[in-house]
């Protein structure tokens, strides 16, 4: 099975840059299960946040497998991050 | 510069009669919240002060959703004639989509901020240049998130950068009640510069739409709910009844009421812009001085407008012909038009707006309204009194004469509802009374008041027949005609009476 995310982040800011963290954390981890990841600034790129409808920053779009997934917040527990995207 | 300082700009919202009730506008680059229970048209509101924008001041607007999606309000607008998909692609409205996706779970993990609903709400208001912006519903945006603190904080901060980016903007709210609080999650603590209330009252049975301008910090507003209704190809028109200033000129040019010897009563025929209220119990003759006073008008070439609520088209004209007038002609002439129009199709407010309208386009010289009575059943009394003040005073600015019935509810005597509301507008009353004489029903006219204008004080007699009314002789010896009690005085108790002021 292949994964395929998305993270809107907004700038340097706190937040996220520690979702970034944990979520390329998480891709270490499991390294086995090949993984892609996007990372789309807001702050820049404004207008690619309107097709994902994106209200909160940080947030984690699963665009593979379906169906979609949005996490929204810093990722900061693991192991609720882990399961929600359907990691053992 | 201007010693009081710098005043609170407005922006012109364009929205029919809103200005008015908001001395200008909208503050201009601030935010206003409009708080409403569910269905009192916050979601019209917020749409048409983005279209007014596009339609008549060449300002474009983004409309930012977090309750129904794009889709559903280009559908559901497209009633009042607003072309938002046109808009969209001629690059003067931009929607940024914040509604739920409930085919998508959303889940929340940790701390967030709306950072990228700001971002996105810059991106629209640069991309189309917007100088309006329209958020709805705070509501709808609370309940996508389970940290309302942070929710709070969001808006409070869009509201700033905004200000920052010197737009306009309106922010929707949900009332629970229309009595409670402003709003609900306590949106009003961080948006309380200006707050408008929308009502939807459930009054003697009727609905009852009103506006309310709570506050608007740094600058002036009308206070107190103004009547407002919704109407299709147009949206919100608000009725701004204390809009009404005594400025309207006065003439001194007469015109005929129709029938010779009224005119003599009145010392020579009405005043042309005066307001004349007709009142008497069902089949006085109302009506008849109504039709006299349109053939009056007609003879003399002037356009003749007439709204019917009691009667139809043909009950008129046939009625009409009876009297020895004849509308069809009339009509054919282009002299008179007749609007017949059942009171209870439709609410009061779209009636006032409907007449106001009627008027406008065809340019009168006079109108009469038969009867003021038969709309007083479809309304509740207040909207009953400000719809006849309101009408009063429009055709009073027009300057044209205004002759309105006014039904009694008993056939004796009394008045009714709509001369006590009235008759202080009214510049001419006259009264029909049935007079019970010898065991026959006559029938009187006087005149009441009429003012700036001598006129008879006596309660005369008149007859009905195929060429219209007939005025006649007073009525000597009875006294008690306008309160129903008609008592007839023997000739030694006259002649006591008159001697009681000889003065010898």
């Amino acid at each position: 099975m292949r994964y395929a995310f998305k993270l809107y982040v907004y700038g340097q800011t706190g937040t996220s840059i520690i979702a970034e963290r944990n979520i390329r954390e998480l891709i270490e981890e499991i390294r086995d299960i090949e993984c892609s990841l996007e990372i789309i600034d807001i702050l820049t790129s404004p207008e690619k946040s309107m097709e994902d409808k994106i209200i909160a920053t940080p947030t984690l779009v699963r665009t593979d497998p379906q169906p979609q997934i949005k996490l929204i917040g810093d990722m900061s527990d693991t192991d609720f991050l882990k399961a929600m995207l359907g990691f053992r | 510069m201007n010693p009081k300082g710098p005043e609170v700009e407005k922006l012109i919202t364009n929205i029919n009669g809103f200005d008015w009730i908001s001395n200008g506008g909208l503050p201009l680059n601030r935010t206003t919240l409009i708080s409403g229970t569910a269905g009192s048209a916050k979601t019209i509101f917020a749409t048409q002060f983005l279209s007014e924008g596009i339609i008549k001041s060449n300002e474009s607007g983004v409309f930012v959703t977090f309750e129904e999606s794009p889709e559903e309000i280009r559908k559901n607008m497209r009633s009042f004639g607003w072309d938002i998909h046109k808009w969209e692609s001629e690059g003067k409205w931009c929607f940024v989509d914040a509604s739920p996706q409930p085919e998508i779970d959303t889940l929340e993990t940790g701390v967030y901020d709306m950072a990228a609903l700001l971002a996105r709400i810059e991106f629209a208001i640069q991309k189309v240049g917007a100088v309006r912006v329209s958020m709805d519903s705070l509501g709808a945006f609370f309940s996508q998130f389970s940290d309302r603190a942070t929710v709070r904080k969001e808006i409070f901060r869009i509201t700033y950068a905004l200000k920052k980016m010197e737009v306009t903007s309106i922010i929707t709210a949900e009332r629970t009640d229309e009595l409670g609080s402003i709003a609900r999650f306590g949106v009003e603590e961080f948006v309380a510069d200006n707050v408008i209330i929308f009502r939807n009252i459930l009054d003697e049975e009727k609905r009852r739409r009103t506006i309310e301008i709570l506050k608007f910090r740094g600058t002036t507003h009308q206070k107190g709910e103004f009547p407002f209704t919704v109407i299709p190809g147009e949206g919100i028109i608000v009725i701004p009844l204390s809009a009404i200033e005594l400025k309207q000129r006065s003439s001194d040019i007469r015109v005929t009421s129709g029938c010779t010897e009224l005119d003599e009563m009145c010392n020579g025929g009405f005043y042309r812009d005066s307001i004349i209220l007709v009142s008497g119990a069902t089949g006085t003759g109302k009506t008849l001085i109504v039709t006299q006073f349109m053939n009056g008008g007609a003879e003399k070439n002037e356009r003749c407008l007439l709204f019917a609520f009691e009667e139809s088209r043909e009950q008129l004209f046939r009625n009409a012909t009876g009297w020895g007038v004849d509308f069809d002609t009339m009509e054919k002439e282009g002299k008179l038009k007749v609007v017949c129009e059942y009171p209870e199709t439709m609410s009061l407010e779209d009636h006032l707006i409907n007449i106001k309208k009627a008027i406008d386009e065809y340019k009168p010289n006079r109108v009469a309204i038969d009867s003021l009575s038969a709309l007083e059943r479809v309304s509740s009394l207040r909207s009953f009194r400000e719809f006849v003040i309101s009408i009063t005073s429009f055709i009073k600015h027009k300057e044209v004469a205004g002759l309105f019935t006014s039904t009694t509810p008993t056939l004796l005597g009394g008045t009714s509802i709509t001369e006590t509301h009235i008759s202080t507008i009214t510049d001419l009353i006259i009264l029909l009374r049935y007079v019970e004489l010898y065991g026959e029903t006559r029938r009187g006219i006087t005149v009441l008041k009429m003012r700036g204008s001598m006129h008879d004080k006596d309660i005369r007699e008149f007859q009905i027949d195929s060429t219209g009314i007939h005025i006649g002789k007073p009525f000597r010896n009875v006294v008690g005609i306008l309160t129903g009690n008609p008592v007839q005085l023997s000739p030694v108790e006259m002649q006591r009476t008159a001697e009681m002021f000889r003065n010898d």
